[in-house]
């Protein structure tokens, strides 16, 4: 039997993938090639030519030994989801020691206990899609797996009763082999398929429908496992111990622009995303964000929702829509300077903050996946003020920065020197002239930046400061004169701080890489980029960015490659793994349940509209008005019933035809007993509800004379209908109809007796 | 026809398991353990599908068992036919089941299982089961149960079908010592006799013209060198010895108790007494005797001295018919028959019984008799339910099985 011979190397490729599983929910290399390594030798230890295995009172101190050092992991670091990772690798210890064993049927079945239990505590502590993709393999391969046991332990089993019984016994009996039929491994796969796709149908409709957020936390606080995300924005900056600036060509986002008449806008300018304004400088290189005037919103995914408390103009026309898909999720709404409203793909509160115009989701709620944006590009002062009403200080009033500002002297000497190289003074008392000032002069300093004296380079590890209390903005300006755009953005805001010029910094994504095929802009993580904000008017600022533009990531005109592709791909995947699987929440049923409902009622309200529209046809075609409705329901009633009565005859037909076995006839003799002999079944059915059922191999008459001895009764009966039954069977005549409607009697006798006697 | 699902150990524990899931994803909301839970969860309901839509399908018939011995394995083999259409039908094990109430069939048969591993749609396979009978009698078969763990191992999913049918249990045979026969046969040789038939045998009957086929061995040459014609020597029919066993049951088996034997004993020496005349004729048929069989103080017929495979089966089942437990009557003794008659007593020899020149046996004296039983006594203890009996069977000096029953 190749299939049953099949089954060690299918359970051990089954255990193996189990200990792989678990070295990767735990990320651990080290487990994965010493227990891999083991798990592949024991193979050729216990199954290869010398095929050794370990003694049982070895294996039970090598179990101890495993044991006792859980105990002590547990003890030493067996906290919250550690706990389940020590559960893991306890359970690999001893699946080795178990592989090293001499294996009997129940050796078996406990390493496939224990590789379930290796890959649920892999569920504990991961939610990596590497770790996903394994499960998924396990569980198909563990099915397959688990089929072939029942019948290899069957066999086995039998066997042991055998060699039970001693060689001297088993030599009198039939040697045990497995009874087959033809095509076993073809069944045998058929059916590991039903059950694999059922299964896959059922959990997944059980994962959907299971309340989720109910009883969460009702024993302990221990928390599903979190996706790690990699998305190249952080909404602070550090320049010193900040690495968020990559070159990774990893996928973040989608988005696209629609005009006001749905259109697709495609341009060649890069289009910058805001996500995090940055205005406190802590020191030491590091930017803040500031809370401001925030407020919260509830948004849903019917219609957007507008920033604006008084808005200025009803009228919608100008506005660009942006539709932002990020892979895995996020926290900051991003979106062009300036957005006036919002729309989530599920109800949900999301804070903006006027003087920013920065959204972001809730503390309370989680990643927002896709939502939309409605951005005016060119606002006027009227909108700007009524979008910062209560919020934002007139430009009158505003005193230059109260704190957070950059203070260094020698960076306020080198912005001087900038501007008095271009004989450039601030004005005094005339707060309207302080928004060109502005302006101009970080156009100054962003000249001055992107000049040759300035390189712009991602690998900043060679800068050395001189003092640890030195400044990294200061050290940059004046000393090293290299780094990314985050250098960039601080030192262009650092140079406006210094001479009073209100600045902030933006952190966020900048793009052009428009994908053809998908219509849409395509973020990836090495678009993250930082860039500076000049006020500009009582509301207003003005976006400028100092880092060298053809430095930056979508300059780079950087064709993707297969590699890229591959990674993206891969990346969509664990995409869906996340969004779809492992955050998959009660908003996420909302919004399925939405859609479903949604599709189904659209679905049976035109079913519906179509019944109405032919219904209203038929009636004009033939003049019949009102009535004619009652004559096409008691019509629709009729068919039905013709329906369900053919139904049900077509089944008799087919239960006779199997019943009289006269499948083989034709012709007037076949109708004729299709017809006339109907009755012997019914005196079967009859038999059989009583419990006596008639075997297909037993003729009419024997089963008769058998039935006639248990049921002396009934056997009058039994035996005049079968003698009917033959003789419309196989007398070669027509019953006539008095002889049809005597065995009918007969068979309504024969229930009677036999159910008074039941 | 009676279905039933039955939920046994694995698959409590498999619930346990999926309560446990459950309760640790509701409480970490982790989704993984959902899936987790759904997976387990289908699994269960998947099980119980399966195994019902695989079995519903599934109809079964006992061929006609054999007739079975003590000590012997009775292969008893079933007509397994999967209904379905599309649906295979995997690991199927068939068992006998006793009627509710009705112990006989356990003091008489050991448990045993046919397994079939699949069936494919529309398919008829045989599947067969090897049982250890006990005990001498009528087994009567009642109710097949087939029953299925696949796919998962969680319900047990079965269907009994009622198919009364019964066969009979030969006694115990024992190997009788070396010219046992002879040496009890000899003295009194009534059972010789001459053939008055020609035949192949060895004595000399007559001659005869020469015909087309007969062996030149044959030829009685002098005679033909007087005559002018081949002349053939004829041979008698083979004319063995006859032999009537007549087994005394005529006292019950209360009226043979005393002080020094219990009802236990009696009753075992009754069996011991049939097992001694079975084991006497299969041994005389071995050697070639006619044997008939007379069964005294009990309601059956005297069988003929005749030998032949089929009339050695006929006997071994009258012994199988023997019910010790019926009231005994007076028996009519044969007489007028020119045969060896042996009769076998169970306790003591009552010499009035038979004729006079009968030899008498008693079933005390069978291991006087005997060398060694035929067959073995297989009581597999994992077969009986008793975890403790598994293990090394017990054995006497030669290797061989060890009398449980006695």
């Amino acid at each position: 039997m190749k299939l049953l011979r099949s089954y060690p190397t299918m359970a051990y490729i089954t255990v193996l993938l189990a200990l792989i599983g678990v070295g990767v929910a735990q990320r651990s290399i080290e487990l994965i090639l010493v227990a891999g390594t083991l798990a592949a030798m024991s193979w050729y230890v216990t199954e290869g030519p010398r095929g050794r295995s370990l003694p049982k009172w070895v294996s039970n101190m090598l179990v101890i030994a495993a044991s006792l050092f859980a105990v002590v992991d547990v003890l030493n670091h067996g906290q919250g989801l550690e706990l389940f990772n020590i559960v893991g690798r306890f359970c690999v210890w001893l699946t080795i020691i178990k592989l090293y064993e001499r294996k009997t049927v129940r050796d078996h079945g406990s390493l496939l206990l224990l590789s379930l239990l290796q890959m649920i505590s892999g569920c504990l502590t991961s939610a990596d899609l590497a770790f996903g993709i394994i499960l998924v393999f396990y569980a198909g391969l563990g099915i397959y797996t688990l089929l072939l046991y029942q019948l290899y332990a069957s066999l086995e089993r039998a066997r042991a009763v055998r060699r039970a019984w001693g060689p001297s016994v088993a030599a009198q009996v039939p040697v045990i082999r497995p009874v087959a039929g033809r095509r076993l491994a073809m069944n045998f796969r058929f059916l590991v398929m039903t059950v694999a796709v059922s299964g896959v149908v059922l959990s997944a409709l059980v994962f959907v429908i299971f309340p989720r957020s109910v009883g969460r936390g009702m024993i302990n606080h221990l928390q599903a496992p979190r996706v790690e995300r990699r998305t190249g924005f952080s909404p602070t900056i550090d320049l010193v111990g900040g690495s968020r600036i990559t070159t990774s060509r990893r996928s973040v986002a989608f988005f696209q622009m629609r005009d006001d008449q749905d259109q697709t806008i495609v341009t060649q300018e890069p289009i910058y995303l805001r996500g995090s304004v940055l205005k406190h400088y802590a020191g030491g290189g590091i930017w803040t964000s500031s809370t401001g005037n925030v407020r919260r919103l509830e948004c849903n995914a019917r219609s957007f929702v507008q920033f604006s408390l008084f808005p200025a103009s009803e009228d919608e026309a100008g506005r660009i829509t942006f539709e932002l898909t990020f892979s895995d999720g996020t926290d900051w709404l991003f979106s062009p300077s300036v957005p006036v409203a919002v729309l989530t793909e599920d109800p949900r509160a999301v804070d903006y903050d006027a003087a920013t115009h920065v959204i972001r989701t809730t503390p309370e709620s989680s990643r927002i996946y896709s939502y939309s944006v409605e951005v005016l590009p060119d606002p006027t002062e009227i909108e700007l003020a009524e979008l910062q009403v209560r919020v934002a200080q007139p430009w009158e009033d505003a005193s230059p920065f109260p704190a957070g500002r950059v203070r260094g002297r020698q960076v306020r000497n080198l912005a001087q020197q900038l501007l008095d190289a271009h004989d450039f003074q601030k004005p005094r008392y005339r707060a309207a002239q302080w928004a060109q000032f502005n302006y101009q002069a970080a156009v100054i300093f962003t000249d001055y930046l992107r000049s040759d004296e300035f390189t712009y380079t991602l690998d900043i590890n060679d800068v050395v400061f001189s003092d640890q209390q030195e400044d990294p903005i200061e050290h940059f300006l004046l000393t090293s004169k290299r780094g990314h755009c985050e250098y960039f953005a601080s030192a262009l805001a650092a140079l406006c701080h210094s001479v009073d010029v209100e600045a902030r910094i933006v952190t966020g994504y900048v793009t052009a890489d428009f994908d053809e095929n998908k219509q849409q802009y395509h973020i990836i993580e090495a678009n993250a980029h930082a860039w500076v904000e000049i006020r500009n008017g009582p509301y207003n600022w003005q976006m400028i960015d100092p880092t060298p533009p053809g430095e930056l990531a979508f300059t780079l005109q950087e064709e993707a490659t297969f590699a890229d592709r591959l990674g993206w791909f891969y990346q969509d995947l664990e995409s869906a793994w996340s969004h779809q699987v492992v955050e998959f929440d009660q908003s996420s049923q909302y919004r399925l349940s939405s859609a479903l409902n949604l599709r189904w009622k659209q679905r049976l309200q035109t079913a519906w509209s179509r019944v109405r529209e032919w219904m209203a046809a038929v009636n004009r075609a033939f003049y019949l008005g009102p009535a004619g409705y009652i004559w096409m329901g008691i019509v629709g009633l009729a068919l039905l019933i013709a329906i369900i009565a053919l139904i049900k005859l077509t089944r008799r037909s087919r239960a006779v035809q199997r019943t009289l076995q006269i499948q083989h006839l034709s012709g007037s003799d076949y109708q004729r007993m299709l017809q006339q002999l109907g009755f012997y079944l019914d005196m079967l059915i009859v038999l059989q509800k009583n419990g006596i059922p008639k075997p297909d191999w037993q003729p009419p008459l024997a089963h008769a004379h058998l039935i006639t001895e248990s049921y002396p009764d009934a056997a009058d009966h039994i035996r005049r209908i079968t003698d009917l039954f033959y003789t419309g069977r196989f007398g070669n005549r027509r019953l006539t109809s008095d002889e049809i409607r005597q065995a009918e009697d007969l068979v309504s006798g024969l229930a009677h007796k036999l159910q008074t006697k039941v | 026809m009676i279905r039933r699902y039955h939920l046994h150990l694995p698959g409590f524990v498999y619930l346990a398991l999926v309560l446990i899931i459950a309760v640790a994803a509701v409480n970490s909301q982790n989704n993984l353990l959902f899936w987790i839970f759904g997976v387990f969860f289908s699994g269960l309901l998947i099980s119980g599908l399966t195994s019902g839509i695989m079995m519903m399908g599934l109809r079964i018939r006992r061929l006609d068992p054999q007739r079975g011995t003590v000590g012997s394995p009775l292969v008893v083999q079933y007509e397994l036919h999967n209904r379905n259409r599309f649906i295979p039908i995997f690991n199927v094990h068939v068992e006998e089941s006793d009627k509710a109430g009705d112990a006989t069939w356990h003091r008489i048969m050991s448990r045993g299982q046919a397994w079939v591993m699949h069936i494919g749609p529309r398919e008829t396979v045989h599947g067969e089961v090897t049982l250890w009978p006990r005990h001498r009698g009528e087994a009567r078969f009642d109710r097949v149960r087939v029953w299925t763990t696949f796919p998962f191992g969680l319900v047990k999913k079965s269907i009994t079908f009622s198919q009364p049918q019964h066969t009979y249990i030969h006694p115990r045979l024992y190997q009788m010592q070396h010219r046992i026969l002879e040496t009890v046969l000899l003295p009194s040789l009534v059972g010789l006799k001459l053939s008055s038939q020609p035949g192949t045998g060895d004595d000399y009957f007559g001659m005869r013209e020469y015909r087309p086929g007969d062996s030149l061995r044959h030829i009685a040459w002098k005679r033909t060198a007087t005559r002018d014609e081949l002349i053939s020597i004829e041979r008698s029919r083979p004319s063995p010895l006859r032999m009537r066993v007549m087994l005394n049951l005529t006292k019950s088996t209360d009226s043979l108790i005393n002080d020094d034997i219990t009802w236990e004993a009696v009753r075992q020496l009754e069996e011991r007494a049939i097992s001694l005349a079975a084991s006497l004729i299969h041994a005389a048929t071995l050697a070639g005797y006619e044997v008939g069989l007379t069964v005294l103080g009990c309601p059956l017929a005297s069988i003929p001295v005749r030998r032949s495979h089929l009339h050695r089966n006929r006997i071994m089942t009258h012994f199988a018919s023997i019910n010790l437990d019926l009231p005994r009557i007076e028996s009519h003794v044969p007489d007028a028959e020119r045969v060896a008659v042996v009769v076998i007593h169970p306790l003591h020899v009552e010499p009035d019984v038979g004729k006079a020149n009968a030899l008498h046996l008693s079933a005390t004296q069978l291991s006087k008799f005997t060398q060694q039983k035929i067959g073995v006594d297989v009581i597999p203890a994992s077969l009986n339910g008793s975890r403790k009996k598994r293990g090394k069977l017990p054995t006497d000096r030669r290797g061989n099985l060890q009398e449980t029953a006695a």
